[in-house]
């Protein structure tokens, strides 16, 4: 595969905010600065260096709009451009994209991707729930993201056999590099037993299922010069999207586009077409993976997830999470950082650059306890509005 | 809450009820959109959109077949039900394959949980949705038996 010769862009430096749920005390504005001042500093950065920005958010929690110019001003950034993104959970990947193309383009060296989720700022409940993909009819009948979530899960189990016993060994996993990350929510504590992960019920469902917290998220891009100069150790970054039918009905045959028509809501030919164009932009192959942070708001969807990028074959990511190949010491080390369920559910905020961030670590061996041996090409994938926006970042040496 | 509406009425991110008038069509019957250059059915519809398939812009209304089978249920056991739907839980939240080839989801009712699951019949019926924001009850299809 011929790959496209564009620039470099360097990841810099990541930061996210701690493991917190709520952080009550503070307004949006006040929550990101610390990460984003810690992203700007371990790249030894001002904000007066920043030469463009964008941020991704989620409107359910912060109803204000023109977050772009809120942000410049709030950093003391104006004059300089800021782009403001909320379009679904993996906006990140949105706003990681514009400033890739600002970069390569040439026209900036140094940008910056903010990524804020603040549900303490809204009513969660009402403002995050009832609201579905396809808010015409889906609202009005009461569904929320997690039946479609839940639906996808039992279409996944019946299509390919499976039962939650293999929810519970993803989400034990989870618990198990969540204990290792002292930014995971679930860093502390006994691990779960197989009994609470296996429990047919709600406390079960809960057990295997994403958590949310409060994200605040920075990651610094430079161009590869900008690198040297900072003698910053270089890991690349290349991102790419694609869209799939909004309303979850048209994820089976969809004849709209034959990459969809053979496929029903248990795969993913979305994550597919981002990956195909984000592994040749960085000239890579799957089979170069070292690492995945994949998005998990169910196990499941961790599965899927796997299974089109790549990684392995439709249907075999239950079966390649049994047999223990996510773990550390396993085929693909898979959500290292402790997934959506330790790590959580951020939106907007994090659900894609939050894997970015965990993937950097990785690549410059900072990972501490749960540091993977050696790796060299990492990806980081993560969906929106069930799978309407799929996103795909690899970041390598 | 008063005499006349008794129970709580959700009114936070509540839609105007203009929005609730202009979609009536495709809650109260499935009405959808058939393509009139290549044929191709479209729920939801597709009206002054572009046809996916033939980029064609001109489409006529179609209602969907009223009867299918459930391809795969979620019986709701999230540990809490979508606010204004708590009396209804726990909700058998389905996949639907219509007869004429159109998925939807729904939710089936009037019958118990083990009722429902991958291969039954279905029928659409007409039901209360939600409340309006004028606290009027909205309607529109969920789902009973076929037997």
């Amino acid at each position: 595969m011929q790959k496209p010769n564009f620039k470099k862009v360097v990841l810099a430096s990541a930061a996210v905010s701690g493991p917190e749920r709520s952080v009550l005390g503070l307004g949006y504005r006040q929550f990101i600065m610390k990460t984003v001042l810690e992203a700007l500093d371990k790249a030894k950065l001002t904000v007066k260096d920043v030469e463009v920005g964008s941020i991704s958010y989620n409107e359910r929690n912060i109803t204000e709009g023109a977050l772009g110019c809120v942000m410049a001003d709030a950093l003391g950034m104006v004059p300089i451009p800021f782009v403001s993104i909320s379009q679904a959970c993996a906006g990140g990947a949105i706003c990681s994209d514009i400033i890739w193309n600002y970069l390569v383009s040439g026209r900036y060296k140094i940008g910056i991707v903010l990524g804020l989720n603040k549900p303490d700022n809204f009513d969660f409940r009402d403002a995050m729930g009832p609201i579905g993909n396809y808010c015409d009819y889906d609202f009005m009948l009461g569904f929320t993201h997690e039946n479609y979530g839940h639906l996808r899960s039992e279409w996944y189990k019946q299509k390919y056999n499976y039962t939650d016993s293999v929810a519970a060994k993803w989400a034990w996993q989870c618990h198990w590099y969540a204990r290792r990350n002292p930014m995971a929510l679930a860093n502390s504590g006994p691990m779960p037993t197989d009994e609470q992960l296996n429990d047919p019920g709600p406390a079960g469902y809960r057990a295997r299922t994403a958590t949310g917290r409060n994200m605040a998220s920075c990651l610094v891009f430079v161009t590869e010069d900008v690198a040297e100069k900072l003698k910053i150790e270089p890991t690349y970054f290349n991102v790419s999207y694609a869209h799939r039918p909004v309303y979850i009905g048209n994820h089976f045959g969809y004849t709209g586009d034959e990459r969809f028509a053979p496929y029903d809501m248990a795969e993913q030919p979305a994550i597919k077409i981002a990956a195909e164009e984000a592994y040749k932009i960085a000239g890579i192959t799957a089979d170069k993976i070292d690492i995945a942070q994949v998005h998990d708001l169910s196990s499941y969807d961790g599965m899927m997830a796997l299974e089109w990028l790549g990684i392995v074959p439709p249907g075999q990511g239950g079966k390649f999470t049994a047999e223990g190949h996510t773990s550390i010491e396993g085929k693909c080390p898979t959500n290292t950082d402790g997934g959506a369920i330790a790590f959580a559910h951020s939106s907007a905020g994090g659900d894609f650059s939050s894997k970015i961030y965990e993937n950097w670590l990785q690549l410059t061996g900072k990972a501490g306890e749960r540091q993977v041996k050696n790796p060299k090409v990492t990806v980081a994938q993560a969906y929106g509005t069930h799978h309407s926006l799929d996103v795909v970042g690899i970041l390598k040496k | 809450m008063n005499s006349q509406f008794p129970e709580l009425v959700p009114r936070l991110e509540s839609y105007a009820t203009i929005k609730t008038w202009r979609e009536r069509h495709g809650r109260y019957r499935m009405q959808g959109s058939r393509c009139k250059k290549c044929n191709e059915i479209w729920f939801p519809s597709r009206d002054a959109l572009i046809c996916p398939k033939c980029q064609s812009r001109e489409f006529i209304p179609y209602e969907c077949a009223r009867t299918g089978e459930v391809l795969t249920v979620q019986h709701e056991i999230m540990g809490y039900p979508a606010m204004g739907y708590g009396e209804l839980s726990p909700r058998k939240i389905v996949m639907i394959k219509l007869d004429d080839g159109v998925t939807i989801i729904s939710e089936v009712v009037d019958c118990a949980a083990e009722e429902v699951k991958p291969g039954t019949k279905v029928k659409m019926a007409f039901r209360k949705h939600k409340r309006e924001e004028n606290g009027c009850w909205m309607y529109g299809y969920k789902f009973v038996l076929n037997k």
